[in-house]
């Protein structure tokens, strides 16, 4: 089932959380709703579930308005950031809950509830826990659980706030690659809200990316990391450097390397930031063309599978931050306190605004 | 302790150079800022301030307080100040307290509002949380025909383990309540009635004053403090977890499955809990009587029966049956308005009883007041 999100508005007193959000989510889709704290995020996805309701606009289910419908009408699947689970019932009951409390007629016979949850049990991969009682998993487990019991009922749209933010680091990523592998499985439309930009990238189809109530840009992860819209996606995403510079003569300079062709603006001596990530940052002993920069190496970082150096730009004192390959440094074997040039390949420059 | 001193010279360059020499410590004389910038040649105003420390022996926030003064009024002057004289550790220090490195959107304390402003607030806050009252009872109100109906989705396991929670374990408190109630109400009557050698009649007032009102106040402000605290720390509780939430997206409505069960139960065990008390205050009342009074048991139990009749009775089961409403309503609200913070949930817990007993007596002058109209 497809949702749209139609200029939704919210404000808490004179704060807006959502500042006139234009969305639109198709069936069959995970979308990773991406933004730093208080961005409002989680406020959209709860006014998506009907847990919230907005000061103006519409919700679009499959086309229909369900605006003004409860959350009882939505027929949606809700995981909660710390679970939310049932303390005083066991596994199976609080996953079977969903099905039990439905009027008679609607009701499964209890051999198919029971039959659903095991089905279920074994989806989220908990079999012979159903006795357990939720104080006596782990949190991993407890999420799991969560996700099952949101299943039960056969959502038309699965919504996760923070699915994965109370765990730690090793089960969070285990975990996250779980719900991709789930959702390719069942095929149902999804939006989960996260401020972690690799969870983000790696489990969505699609990202949209929010700050301060608005969307900054909605893509795909491979066109949000890689043509950033704005200087504040490309802040959020990935490591970036930020060179500032000046338009001179129709080309910008930074740290007097001219950088040619690019034109930002027509006026000269234009204020300007060059964004560059730190894996598109070449280090070498000498100067490869007119856009290198000589710096100086201040720290060397080899732990994992790249190695990051920090430097610091020799004309204008700005700190820079490459990342090369292992390979790549053993062949230039650098030491702190050498002098080099970086050349940035790739490089996307903006005005001049303070982030 | 080697005293602070302060030389203003003038540089070639038309700068003010401030001299600091001496301990510039809390407590020692310190020169005022305004003295500082008059220069020594008055009229004349610096547009640059720079420093020289080599004397300074020794500086703490004495310090720091001159050169904050200092720098504000430089600020508003428009004067450049050039920071380099001074020691790093100040520097750093002046540096944190500079207003262009305070965060925004803090307040430090706040500034009072007007007094109108906090009237309106009050006023505004009162209304909004009387229609929030209203509210919660008809959606009570509309769960509880539904019930009769027999379309309320509530588990019967619920209702049967709050009614034990509510009827049976809170006996032990009514008991002790209710029977010292009882024996004050007799020694209060008793010192009165002494003087005219009516002490028998101390039957009557405990007997009227137990069955008719103090039974059902004191079963419902106990219960409110037992009963109203404990359901809005559990429905708070679940607010705090997202349980009621999640109760919603799996197509249950709280107050059908969460509030209804708990209504009922204080609803059906408070009258149990009134009669219970009227017959402990009673015996209260007999304790004093038969042990200090020198009335006769059978003597008390006749003059008892004799003052009661079957409207009393009535009428403290119906006071108690309306506190019970009360209580569940107001223990319930205040859990599901509960915020989403642990704090909230204590906070929830004391509101809800604050409410419940000034409800439960401003209900009881309702009623009091209707019987004598009535004539009841």
């Amino acid at each position: 089932m497809s949702i749209q999100v139609q200029h939704i508005t919210k404000q808490f007193g004179d704060f807006a959380a959502l500042d006139g959000i234009n969305l639109e989510i198709p069936t069959g889709e995970l979308v990773a709703l991406l933004g730093p704290s208080g961005s409002g995020k989680t406020t959209l996805l709860r006014i998506i579930a009907g847990l919230e309701t907005a000061d103006g606009g519409n919700i679009l289910f499959h086309g229909s308005d369900a605006t003004t419908q409860s959350v009882r009408e939505r027929n949606i699947g809700f995981v909660f950031q710390h679970y939310a689970l049932f303390r005083h019932m066991t596994v199976f009951e609080n996953i079977a809950f969903g099905l039990r409390v439905r009027p008679r007629k609607l009701r499964p016979p209890k051999q198919e509830i029971a039959d659903r949850v095991h089905e279920l049990l074994r989806l989220v991969q908990l079999e012979g826990l159903a006795k357990r009682y939720p104080a006596q998993l782990s949190g991993g487990q407890r999420q799991r659980v969560a996700l099952a019991r949101a299943l039960a009922v056969e959502p038309t749209v699965l919504l996760l706030d923070e699915p994965f933010g109370a765990l730690d680091a090793q089960v969070r990523v285990e975990l996250r690659r779980w719900l991709r592998r789930l959702h390719d499985e069942l095929k149902i439309t999804g939006v989960f809200v996260t401020h972690d930009q690799e969870e983000a990238l790696e489990v969505a189809d699609r990202v949209v990316v929010m700050n301060r109530g608005r969307i900054e840009q909605v893509g795909t992860p491979t066109e949000v990391y890689d043509q950033p819209a704005s200087p504040f996606v490309y802040n959020f995403l990935g490591n970036v450097n930020l060179f500032h510079g000046r338009v001179h003569d129709g080309k910008i300079e930074i740290d007097s390397a001219a950088h040619a062709g690019v034109t930002v603006g027509d006026r000269d001596t234009a204020a300007t930031v060059g964004y560059v990530r730190a894996h598109d940052l070449d280090v070498d002993r000498v100067a490869k063309d007119v856009s290198s920069m000589a710096a100086v190496v201040r720290h060397i970082h080899a732990v994992g599978s790249s190695v990051r150096i920090d430097l610091t730009l020799q004309v204008s004192n700005e700190p820079a931050e490459a990342q090369i390959s292992r390979e790549r440094h053993e062949e230039l074997s650098l030491s702190v306190g050498e002098q080099v040039f970086v050349t940035p390949r790739r490089v996307k420059f903006f005005g001049d605004y303070q982030i | 302790m080697i005293p602070s001193e302060l030389k203003i010279d003038r540089n070639p360059d038309g700068a003010l150079l401030l001299s600091l020499a001496g301990e510039w410590k809390l407590g020692s004389a310190i020169p005022s800022p305004d003295s500082a910038l008059a220069g020594p040649a008055a009229g004349e105003k610096a547009q640059r301030l720079a420093f020289a420390t080599d004397k300074l022996e020794g500086w703490d926030s004495g310090l720091l307080i001159f050169l904050a003064k200092l720098f504000a009024i430089c600020r508003r002057d428009g004067v450049i100040v050039d920071q380099s004289g001074l020691p790093a550790g100040v520097r750093k220090l002046m540096e944190l307290a500079s207003p262009e490195n305070q965060r925004t959107g803090i307040t430090h304390g706040g500034e009072r509002p007007p007094f109108l402003v906090r009237v309106a607030d009050a006023a505004f806050a009162q209304v909004k949380g009387f229609k929030e009252v209203l509210a919660f009872i008809g959606e009570v109100t509309l769960a509880f025909f539904k019930m009769l109906r027999g379309k309320a989705d509530f588990r019967r396991l619920d209702l049967i383990v709050t009614i034990q929670e509510t009827g049976a374990q809170a006996l032990p408190i009514v008991t002790l309540i209710s029977l010292l109630v009882g024996m004050i109400l007799a020694f209060v009557a008793s010192i009165q009635l002494k003087m005219f050698g009516a002490q028998i009649y101390v039957a009557d007032v405990v007997g009227i004053g137990m069955v008719r009102v103090m039974g059902a106040i004191m079963t419902g402000i106990i219960m409110s403090g037992r009963t109203g605290a404990a359901f809005a720390a559990q429905l708070g509780t679940m607010q705090v977890n997202e349980e009621i939430d999640a109760l919603e997206t799996l197509g249950l409505s709280p107050v059908e499955f969460l509030v209804l069960p708990r209504m009922l139960a204080l609803m059906m065990m408070m009258p149990l809990l009134c009669v219970y008390s009227d017959l402990m205050g009673v015996l209260g009342g007999m304790i004093v009587g038969v042990g200090m009074l020198d009335i006769g048991v059978m003597e008390y139990v006749q003059e008892s029966r004799s003052a009661l009749n079957l409207t009393h009775f009535l009428v403290g089961l119906f006071h108690c049956f309306v506190f019970g409403v009360l209580v569940a309503i107001f223990g319930c609200l205040r859990g599901i308005q509960c915020e989403r913070s642990a704090s909230a949930v204590g906070y929830a817990a004391t509101s809800a009883v604050v409410t419940g007993i000034v409800s439960i007596v401003v209900a009881t002058a309702i009623i009091t007041l209707s019987c004598q109209v009535l004539g009841i």
